[in-house]
């Protein structure tokens, strides 16, 4: 019977004991009142009493407490708040936490392994504390830990409430349930070029509603969120704010970008603006062979004192063929490469005859030999240079200018390594790779861009 | 004679060391009796002064008219033996506003110390200063915790100006304190002094804060990026060499980019973490086609991930991160692992020619939750076509970014 008793008091002591660790601060704190606190410092790793109490004010806003005032040494303040207000684990003073349990409360420090580090220990008034160090530290650490668990319905309240300030926030300055005439884009900055590469273009968006008032996007000093809007932008990156030309040549078949944007609550308002493109900024393309030391990130290799041979640039194909700009009718190129190596169209731009376009196909330049060391004295070789890549050029006959620059040189070798006396010897340096050839054709071309 | 040449060349020798090495024993111990008040007089067993504490009696000091009123005779809580300071404003018809520090007697000073002017006329802190040597060691700084009670500190930076203390941001850790009336160590412990010296810090902090948003604030790129995130081919695109200098230029800033190649990252804050979310470290959300991963969920839900996504508790005193994040580099094979799972989780509903908003969040994170979002931005991402597009790019059977993350979690 007795010991029915027993276990059957155990158990419920068991059931208990995770209940009480893991009451929030709210209810632990209703054991506790304001006054002088009898302090414990942390010394090594032993408390020791201080002299001098310190006062608490505890305050509370309802059923909650939303400070606690700690008057270190009874001169400085300290203002704890609380980590989550309807069931906070702990309340917070810069990077200091203080979390009430039983009949004290523990001023300590947390680190991202979930660890306490006990600073001080207060005590309430005319109390003691004979706990070790390292126990209190394992007390509040399983404390905040169980009681984060517990926070999710009072951190879903916090959420909400932030949540729901956002969207009173967003339905004063969105289109949604509003009576609204007209919608309209703004670009804020027009660049001198508007380029494959060129600067960025900022645009923003005014709704005019129908008692005559504005609401405007962030960018023009406004609320209006930008969810209130599709966006459908033709030759530009799609996005909210800023755009930029795009890279490829395909999406400009008219030779301008086009923003476009359409009310989500009110789909009949629709708003675009167009920009012709100036085609003028210079493009580089690299397609060069891979550098002695990279290749490793192409083929197994051994590594040894000898510098690695660097890779052979790429063949390439250039097809160039002239055209009207369909908004200005000034004479452009379309530029296509590709990479008969890999079997792949690399690019696709639209320029001006004087725009310079860049073409590198540089053989790759060698790796430097190792320096000669006390188990073999003797430099290691450099790495021979790639060769560099062959480029054909194909103008269209209706091409009468075209700023073209082709670079196919062979890389260089890498450097022999040095010796380690004077009697060994240096490594050789790296052929430099052969020049690439570069053949111009004359050919009617289709460039579908 | 030759010999007789090498014997006085080796004497000479030995003399030159046996001097300098007295000389640096010298200098030696007045640094550390730099950091410690009265320590010299402790050890040489100084009698008790009038005022308590052993060593010389300095309270004449106390009558010197300084308009700080920080001269007297001080006792050390730590090492009770007694020193005297004495500010000294003007010198030979200059101001030179120098505290000077008084052990070993009463007429030459042992150290003099620096006040930090703009630290005292702007916010009233009393902060002196002292560099013997480059090296923290070498460091020496009192500052005023309450009248008549100064906190001494030590801190944890080599010398970059002379003319200017520790900065901010360093470590400063209270060693002693010392007080013209011993029963304000009542309330003036190590501790305590810690604290206060820590909430003057504090509030310097605030102050250099405003002026280092206001140096931002000429930056274009700051300007136009503060609470939101910069995205670039490759990380050399957003770095900077100096502290406080965004030079990155924007015309390298990207908006779109082909699905599975290098996209690097830089956020700008609005304020620095440690001040907007004391106590807080980063997260990083990924969302993309109605899916999202975060970093430090997936950090609490494999040890896999967990070893893989290292928590980002750095940068926090700082308005950008000073090393950029990335999505993927193809250059060295590096990616976000949180990234990696998005596009394991979307790989279905992903298709070549579409293009899709990858929006990044950077989140201040505490106690298991994104608290608040401190900078976004949004890239689209291309899926491209062809041989070598992105299906190549995520799917490759042996180096597709989706197919090694499905076989690190397959093993």
């Amino acid at each position: 019977m007795k010991t029915k008793l027993f276990l059957f008091t155990f158990l419920i002591l068991l059931g208990f004991y995770p209940v009480i660790g893991q009451e929030s601060q709210n209810t632990v704190l209703s054991k506790f009142e304001s006054g002088n606190y009898t302090v414990y410092k942390i010394n090594g790793k032993k408390f020791e009493k201080v002299k001098k109490a310190w006062p608490v004010v505890i305050t509370k806003s309802g059923e909650n407490v939303s400070e606690i005032l700690v008057k270190r040494a009874g001169i400085l303040d300290e203002s704890f708040k609380p980590d989550v207000p309807g069931y906070p684990a702990y309340f917070a003073f810069k990077t200091f936490r203080l979390s009430f349990i039983k009949d004290y409360a523990v001023y300590y420090e947390w680190n991202g392994k979930q660890e306490a580090n006990t600073k001080y220990v207060l005590v309430k008034p005319g109390g003691s504390f004979g706990k070790k160090w390292e126990a209190t530290n394992e007390e509040v650490a399983s404390y905040a830990i169980a009681t984060f668990k517990n926070q999710t319905n009072a951190r879903a309240n916090v959420k909400e409430a932030k949540a729901a300030l956002a969207e009173s926030d967003r339905i004063a300055n969105s289109l949604q349930h509003k009576k609204v005439k007209s919608i309209a884009l703004e670009i804020i900055n027009t660049p001198k070029k508007i380029a494959h590469f060129s600067e960025a273009i900022d645009y923003g968006i005014i709704a005019t509603l129908a008692d005559g008032s504005q609401l405007k996007t962030s960018n023009l000093g406004g609320k209006m969120p930008w969810e209130d809007f599709k966006l459908s932008h033709t030759g530009v990156s799609n996005t909210i704010e800023r755009v930029k030309v795009d890279e490829n040549a395909s999406s400009l078949k008219n030779d301008e970008v086009v923003f476009s944007v359409q009310s989500v609550y009110h789909p009949s308002l629709k708003a675009s603006k167009s920009l012709a493109t100036t085609n003028n900024v210079s493009i580089q393309v690299n397609q060069n062979g891979f550098a002695g030391w990279d290749r490793k990130k192409h083929m197994t290799v051994f590594q040894g004192k000898d510098g690695q041979h660097a890779g052979r640039a790429d063949n390439l194909t250039v097809k160039v063929k002239s055209f009207k700009h369909k908004q200005t009718g000034a004479t452009l190129n379309k530029i296509e490469v590709y990479n008969n190596t890999k079997n792949k169209i690399v690019s696709q731009y639209k320029l001006t005859p004087d725009t310079e376009f860049i073409v590198n196909a540089i053989g790759g330049y060698g790796m430097g030999g190792f320096d000669g060391d006390s188990s073999t004295a003797d430099g290691g070789n450099g790495g021979n240079g790639g060769a560099g890549g062959n480029v054909t050029v194909i103008k269209d006959p209706n091409v009468k200018k075209v700023t073209l620059k082709i670079n196919n040189q062979g890389g260089k070798g890498g450097k022999g390594g040095a010796p380690k006396y004077s009697s060994a010897s240096a490594g050789r340096t790296g052929s430099t790779g052969e020049n690439g050839t570069t053949t111009t054709q004359t050919k009617t071309l289709q460039l579908n861009f | 004679m030759k010999k007789q040449t090498i014997i006085t060349a080796i004497f000479s020798l030995f003399l030159i060391v046996g001097m300098s090495n007295h000389a640096e024993a010298q200098f030696g111990k007045k640094l550390k009796e730099g950091l410690k008040i009265g320590n010299k007089a402790n050890k040489s067993g100084g009698k008790k002064g009038k005022k308590g504490g052993k060593g010389k009696d300095f309270s004449a000091f106390n009558s010197e008219a300084d308009e700080l009123g920080v001269s007297g005779h001080y006792v050390g809580l730590i090492d009770p033996s007694t020193s005297g300071l004495k500010f000294v404003k003007n010198r030979d018809g200059k101001l030179v506003n120098k505290l000077e520090y008084y052990m070993s007697n009463t007429e030459t000073p042992d150290m003099e110390l620096t006040l930090k002017e703009s630290y005292y006329t702007k916010y009233e802190v009393k902060m002196f200063f002292n560099w013997r040597s480059a090296s923290a060691s070498g460091y020496a700084e009192i500052i005023e915790v309450a009248p008549g009670v100064m906190a001494v500190i030590k801190g944890d930076r080599s010398l970059n100006d002379a003319d200017d203390p520790l900065p901010l941001d360093a470590n400063r850790t209270v060693i002693e304190v010392a007080a013209k009336d011993k029963t304000s160590f009542d309330t003036w412990d190590i501790e305590t002094a810690q604290a206060k010296v820590d909430m003057l810090i504090g509030t310097l902090k605030g102050a250099q804060s405003e002026k280092d948003k206001k140096k931002l604030m000429r930056f274009d790129v700051y300007k136009n990026y503060k609470g939101k995130i910069a995205f670039a081919k490759g990380t050399n695109y957003l770095r900077n060499q100096k502290s406080l200098q965004p030079t990155e230029k924007e015309a390298n800033f990207i908006t779109k980019r082909e699905l599975g190649a290098t996209v690097a990252f830089k956020p700008y804050f609005e304020l620095p973490l440690e001040q907007s979310h004391p106590g807080a470290w980063f997260n990083i959300t990924y969302e993309m086609a109605g899916e999202t991963t975060d970093r430090e969920q997936l950090r609490q839900s494999s040890t896999k991930f967990s070893k893989n996504i290292p928590q980002i508790d750095k940068d926090q005193e700082k308005f950008y991160f000073w090393y950029p994040k990335v999505t993927i580099n193809t250059s060295n094979n590096v990616a976000d692992y949180a990234f990696l799972e998005l596009l394991r989780k979307t790989q279905d509903k992903l298709s070549a020619g579409n293009t899709y908003d990858l929006k990044v969040t950077v989140w201040a994170y505490k106690d298991g939750a994104n608290i608040d979002p401190v900078a976004t931005g949004t890239i689209q991402l291309e899926y491209t076509s062809g041989d070598n597009g992105t299906d190549k790019l995520l799917n490759d059977p042996v180096k597709g970014w989706i197919t090694v993350l499905q076989d690190y979690l397959d093993e």
